[in-house]
């Protein structure tokens, strides 16, 4: 039978004890609650980059450098991705859909501008661009000779819906304009046209003849949404299929090219718990043994006068609960604050050159892009899991240290402790 | 104390409340205890003398069931303590037995109220009829008025007095006393003689005390010596 006023006497008459017990299991719970949301919350990160436009992963391949800088070119060194390439890849398990993209340089007498051709009833890639529109409208599915362009470029030019420009030699109105600041910078450019349309020009542009073979249902960037937990495996297999030359992204490349503490963090979590939870139970098992022999005394009475050992367990148990308790709910609350505060931090994201390329040769071609992301903790069944199961792991294995410590001892230890 | 032990007559002399027979015990090659040979009837007062290292606390922790002798047999109330597990004699202990120390052995984050109603607590019991008997024998040991007092803020007497009210929580027919007086002064050590004697006298409790101290063994009804583990009767 546990007595509670026996128990609130403890707790509150061995300040320091209860203090170090409680301290013990709420840094425990503090840490995994902390690692738990931080590595939550890279994994998100890490993804961000791609999720923004719509994609798990996106596929380039690498080819030659164009020969000259005239008319319209692949990106250096961006080589075509054919439609039986891309057929392929749509039919390796795992995969949800595909997204072709065209993604160009238009170098003209005028200067030069990054063009994307795309399909406006994709689910990924610049077709979730509808979102961005500010002016005019978006592309439709069935619109020829009509483009959007991105609102900064398009200030700086001059230009605004209605008014004209040439990609490749043709003419194109502008029927839109977009904002591409808010979404990520893979696949960004200054006009969008119809996908058909941008395979139509560099099937047909002699620059691009010269050194790629780029068919009219060809693309140069894939934009695939897959199962999340396959994205690695997929990665593996299309490499495999493409080739060396393939270049895959995945939210792991990010993580490659972050190569922070964060990413240590991240992928180091599971071992940082269970290291804490190591630690923690060492000292809570060795705090228990101590208090045991602190109370040597006080059990022997105890014994001598008429508690049985059950009770002297349940009482002991009781009070581990209690630490138990107090220290996961204040725990909680650390690792909560703490979290909140980590909430504000932001991680830049670098974004790989050839994913936004502008030619090196132009004012900031060469300036690394980097996409901001903020660590959103979002608490949920995996956190709450390790917070609760693991302080209640170090409370058995206290009680445990305990018991085997009380089951040793004599009653008549109270005697010789004279 | 008129609540405690009304169903208790005065000594008799009908069975013995303790029975110990042949008792020994040996640790490795030292034997503190050696075919101890006594009885002690209901409602007796006797004390067990002899010099420090006779084997007193030990005999007494036999007696008491707190370990378990190497040959012989011990029976409290004519229950025989050689058949029963610990647990069992913790039970024995809260039903028969109270025990006063010579360290008083208080818990130290307890008030005196709680330190007197500590062997009640494993007891199925309201708290409120807890609080009341503890707070009774406190009265009557006239420390009333120190009931919240922690023992860091009791005297030695004090103490004491609150281990002899813990002791008689339970109702017990026995009080083992082991050197009750051993950490106090002479004044406060008569006091809690008077105590332990007026029990014996006016309620009944079989006591059987621990000491060295003859003065005490004068107050008792008979003595039982010690000396290198063997126990003479006077």
């Amino acid at each position: 039978m546990i007595n509670g006023q026996y128990l609130i006497s403890e707790l509150t008459g061995r300040g320091r004890r209860s203090a170090v017990n409680i301290g013990l299991v709420a840094l425990v719970t503090c840490v995994l609650v902390c690692i738990t949301l931080l590595a939550g919350a890279l994994e998100r990160a890490f993804q961000a980059p791609l999720n923004d436009i719509g994609a798990n992963m996106t596929v380039q391949m690498a080819g030659d450098v164009p020969e000259q800088m005239a008319g319209p070119v692949l990106p250096c060194s961006v080589a075509p991705i054919s439609a039986e390439q891309s057929n392929s890849i749509s039919s390796l398990p795992g995969i949800q859909s595909i997204s072709q993209a065209v993604l160009f340089w238009d170098f003209s007498d005028d200067g030069f501008q990054i063009v994307v051709g795309f399909r406006p009833t994709d689910r990924a890639g610049p077709a979730l661009l509808r979102g961005s529109v500010t002016e005019g409208r978006m592309l439709a599915d069935n619109d020829t000779s009509m483009a959007l362009a991105e609102i900064t470029w398009a200030e700086k030019a001059g230009l605004g819906p209605g008014d004209r420009v040439n990609i490749g030699g043709r003419p194109f109105t502008i029927i839109g304009l977009v904002d591409t600041s808010t979404i990520s910078r893979i696949g960004t450019a200054h006009l969008y046209i119809p996908l058909a349309e941008a395979q139509v020009i560099i099937a047909s542009a002699p620059g691009i003849a010269k050194i790629h073979t780029f068919g009219p249902r060809d693309s140069n960037l894939l934009f695939i949404q897959a199962d999340r937990d396959k994205t690695e495996d997929i990665a593996g297999q299309i490499k495999q299929l493409l080739g060396d030359k393939t270049s895959v992204s995945t939210p792991d490349s990010f993580k490659q090219l972050l190569g922070s503490l964060f990413t240590l963090t991240q992928r180091f979590s599971g071992m940082i718990s269970g290291m804490v939870f190591l630690l923690a139970l060492l000292l809570i098992g060795r705090n228990a043994a101590a208090a045991v022999r602190e109370r040597v005394k006080e059990i022997g009475t105890m014994k001598a006068v008429g508690w049985t050992g059950r009770d002297i367990r349940l009482q002991l148990l009781a009070e581990n609960c209690m630490y138990i308790v107090i220290g996961t709910l204040l725990g909680l609350i650390l690792g909560g604050l703490a979290a909140w505060g980590l909430s504000f931090v932001s991680i830049a994201i670098p974004i790989p050159w050839d994913m936004a390329p502008t030619p090196h040769f132009l004012p900031g071609g060469e300036e690394q892009l980097f996409r901001d992301v903020r660590l959103l903790m979002e608490p949920g069944l995996q956190l709450f899991l390790p917070a609760f199961f693991m302080p209640i792991l170090l409370g058995l294995a206290a009680v445990w240290s305990a018991s085997r410590h009380i089951t040793r001892l004599q009653t008549s230890e109270v005697l010789r402790y004279e | 104390m008129s609540d405690i032990n009304e169903n208790k007559s005065k000594k008799s002399t009908k069975n013995p409340v303790i029975d110990v027979r042949g008792v020994s015990k040996h640790f490795a090659t030292v034997s503190p205890v050696r075919d101890a040979c006594f009885q002690i009837q209901q409602g007796e007062f006797v004390t067990l003398l002899g010099p420090s290292g006779s084997g007193k606390s030990t005999l007494l922790g036999l007696i008491a069931g707190f370990e378990q002798p190497s040959e012989g047999t011990i029976s409290l109330e004519g229950q025989e303590l050689t058949d029963l597990s610990e647990d069992e004699l913790a039970l024995l202990r809260r039903r028969l037995v109270g025990f006063v120390f010579q360290a008083f052995h208080l818990i130290p984050t307890l008030s005196a109220l709680e330190n007197v109603a500590f062997p009640l607590y494993p007891v199925k019991m309201s708290g409120q009829e807890r609080r009341e008997r503890a707070g009774n024998l406190l009265d009557k040991i006239g420390l009333g008025n120190r009931a919240d007092h922690l023992p860091s803020r009791l005297s030695g007497g004090e103490h004491q007095r609150v281990a002899i009210a813990r002791a008689l929580v339970n109702e017990p027919d026995i009080i083992f006393c082991d050197e009750p007086t051993g950490n106090l002064d002479s004044a406060t050590g008569k006091e809690i003689l008077n105590l332990l004697t007026d029990l014996n006298r006016e309620q009944g409790v079989t006591i059987f005390m621990v000491t060295h101290d003859q003065e005490i063994a004068k107050l008792s009804d008979r003595s039982l010596f010690m000396h290198d583990g063997e126990v003479t009767t006077s």
